[in-house]
């Protein structure tokens, strides 16, 4: 690592603790929810930027994550505290399961699959309205105690959250397992006959990319959203993670995070002018970014970076 | 057997048959592209809109509003989604097979899946979220056997789609167009050297997907309605019946959408007609687990 990266990664953090004492409670509520989906862009790029793997369920896992905690929680009184690992953990397990099931074929089952698993994911929560209150909303406690919601609090949770996430990342990646998820990605035949155990590994990044999401949504909506609906599970919530990862650069530890800050900000600025207007923008981005800049606004600066040895060019771990 | 049950199988047959619809335009575009194209429900969508545009009279041409009968819009519908198809060919999907580009499976997904996105929230932008109703082709109710009546709209449906069916059968099997495109499913390069434009067989597999999807969306728009997001089961439905047919598989395409038809509806019928839509998961699951290579496709490698 540079000096420019140390430097770099030390102002992100710093202005990550200073910036929500300077803002207003409905701004720290934004910052919450652009480090939910440094979350969940992070983790769903540890699939699709690492090893390759396309998958539309990574929305799907954040709500299952919530709603796993949130129906403990209305239900059978569960605390939020230990709701939001329980919620963590099922959307792991589901994740092996899916992850079994459609990673042992090649081509695009898996895209397939998972699209149409968040698809019936939504509607079931939906017809079990019963259990799930549907779409009325199944109303969830707040994670500390009663009261309101200290959004200061929360936002400070998010980014615990987001920094473990994101350290957990750079350590799998910049690992042996990392490289063993790049193989698989660049080639699966040749990384086959290197002894890597292709259904073993796309299965582990699967689980581990879920585990984020679930842990990510299910605390992200103990202390931010009130009201789960399944609604809030529609594609469109995995069209933002997929052109936040994309725009941002896919492949890299930084290009999610870029992404999912910037198209937030967008997104709060295009609020006042339609509903739908910053969706059909973001997917116009998407579609010029990977048609002419296929490694995001991120790739486009590190190769300036790079050219200036401000950031390294080697990668930091190599297998003797 | 009672008529409860018989009308259940001849609407899963019908709901069979505008399934094969969707599915055969998605089969053949992977067939021959490698390319899964997640933005074939928003094809369907657009063939809604389409007929919707032409026969409601909402759309003023020089100051005269446009309202020509629904029979004469579904096949002007039908060519405006296929030239749609030829675009989207042209601009976003032809770098997949002639640049020299990473895994252009991925490439093809999100680019298709982006462009999904953009149809559904343009649509939101354009013309709102609200349901839209165009004109009946064969209205009222219509005596079919015994005491089993159905809506004319879903019968003339049905009925066209068989005819359409037919028709791409026989252009893919019986002419010497379809065969080109079949070499060309079968292997690029050897297709090539014989002297087979490869590039214009994509837009071949674009245009009958965009008439093909375009019909579907137009047929089934007055009895679903058209709204934004009305092509995202059907095209989840679509997806399941090439993977339960095998990928690329066009035989396999058309059985295994009439399969899904009958499951759904009695399914509907002895499990409960809540999950209808869910069936088609389910049918996913199955097929991974014990078929994976679908029940028409050839064995894939293993990983």
């Amino acid at each position: 690592m540079t000096r420019f990266q140390r430097a770099a990664i030390g102002l992100a953090l710093a202005g990550g603790l200073v910036i929500p004492f300077l803002l207003d409670s409905y701004m720290i509520r934004v910052a919450a929810m652009a480090l939910y989906y440094i979350i969940l862009a992070s983790s769903w790029n540890l699939l699709l930027g690492y090893a390759g793997q396309l998958s539309f369920a990574h929305a799907a896992f954040a709500g299952i994550g919530a709603y796993t905690s949130g129906l403990l929680s209305y239900h059978y009184g569960v605390h939020p505290g230990f709701g939001i690992f329980i919620g963590g953990a099922a959307a792991a397990g589901i994740g092996w399961c899916l992850g079994r099931m459609c990673l042992r074929t090649r081509g695009p089952y898996l895209a397939l699959m998972t699209l149409g698993f968040s698809e019936s994911v939504r509607l079931i929560l939906q017809i079990e309205h019963d259990f799930t209150r549907g779409s009325l909303g199944l109303q969830i406690p707040y994670l500390f105690g009663e009261g309101l919601p200290n959004h200061l609090l929360g936002y400070l949770v998010m980014l615990a959250l987001a920094i473990i996430t994101i350290g957990v990342l750079y350590l799998l990646v910049n690992s042996e397992k990392g490289l063993y998820l790049k193989a698989i990605r660049e080639d699966e035949d040749v990384a086959s006959a290197m002894g890597i155990e292709l259904v073993k590994w796309k299965v582990n990044a699967f689980v581990i990319s879920s585990l984020f999401a679930g842990l990510a949504g299910a605390i992200y909506a103990h202390l931010f959203v009130q009201v789960l609906a399944p609604q809030n599970l529609l594609l469109i919530e995995m069209g933002l993670i997929l052109a936040m990862t994309i725009v941002g650069g896919l492949g890299t530890l930084t290009g999610p995070i870029i992404g999912a800050v910037l198209l937030v900000v967008m997104w709060e600025i295009m609020r006042d002018v339609s509903p739908y207007a910053h969706m059909l923008l973001f997917a116009t981005m998407v579609i010029i970014a990977m048609k002419f800049f296929r490694s995001g606004i991120f790739g486009l600066i590190a190769s300036r970076l790079k050219a200036k040895g401000l950031i390294s060019k080697a990668p930091p771990f190599t297998v003797e | 057997m009672d008529y409860y049950v018989l009308s259940q199988i001849v609407n899963g047959l019908i709901f069979g048959f505008i399934y094969a619809l969707i599915a055969l335009g998605l089969t053949v575009v992977f067939s021959i592209m490698r390319v899964v194209n997640f933005s074939h429900g928003e094809f369907y969508m657009l063939g809604g809109y389409a007929l919707y545009a032409l026969t409601a009279g909402v759309v003023t041409v020089f100051g005269i509003p446009l309202s020509i009968p629904t029979i004469l819009g579904l096949p002007l519908a039908m060519v405006g989604v296929a030239v749609f198809g030829m675009l989207v060919e042209r601009g976003l999907l032809r770098p997949v097979y002639t640049a020299r580009m990473d895994r252009p499976e991925e490439y093809a997904i999100i680019l298709t899946f982006g462009l999904s996105l953009f149809l559904q929230y343009g649509a939101l932008t354009a013309v709102g979220p609200y349901e839209m109703t165009p004109g009946a082709f064969w209205e009222g109710s219509k005596h079919v056997i015994g005491d089993l009546y159905l809506a004319g709209d879903r019968l003339f449906a049905a009925g066209i789609s068989a005819v359409l069916i037919g028709a791409t059968l026989y252009f893919i099997y019986g002419t010497w167009t379809g065969r080109a495109l079949m070499a060309t499913a079968q292997n690029r390069v050897g297709s090539t050297i014989v002297g087979i434009n490869t590039v214009r067989m994509n837009i071949t597999a674009m245009v009958l997907a965009g008439l093909l999807a375009g019909g579907a969306g137009a047929l089934l728009a007055p009895v679903f309605l058209v709204y934004p997001d009305v092509g995202q089961i059907p095209v989840i439905k679509a997806f399941v019946i090439i993977v339960l047919g095998g990928m690329g598989s066009i035989p396999g395409a058309v059985v295994a959408a009439l399969i899904l038809g009958l499951v759904e509806s009695l399914g509907s019928v002895y499990v409960s007609v809540a999950y209808r839509d869910v069936f088609a998961f389910l049918v996913l699951i199955g097929v991974l687990l014990f078929r994976p290579h679908g029940l028409f496709g050839q064995q894939e490698r293993r990983a």
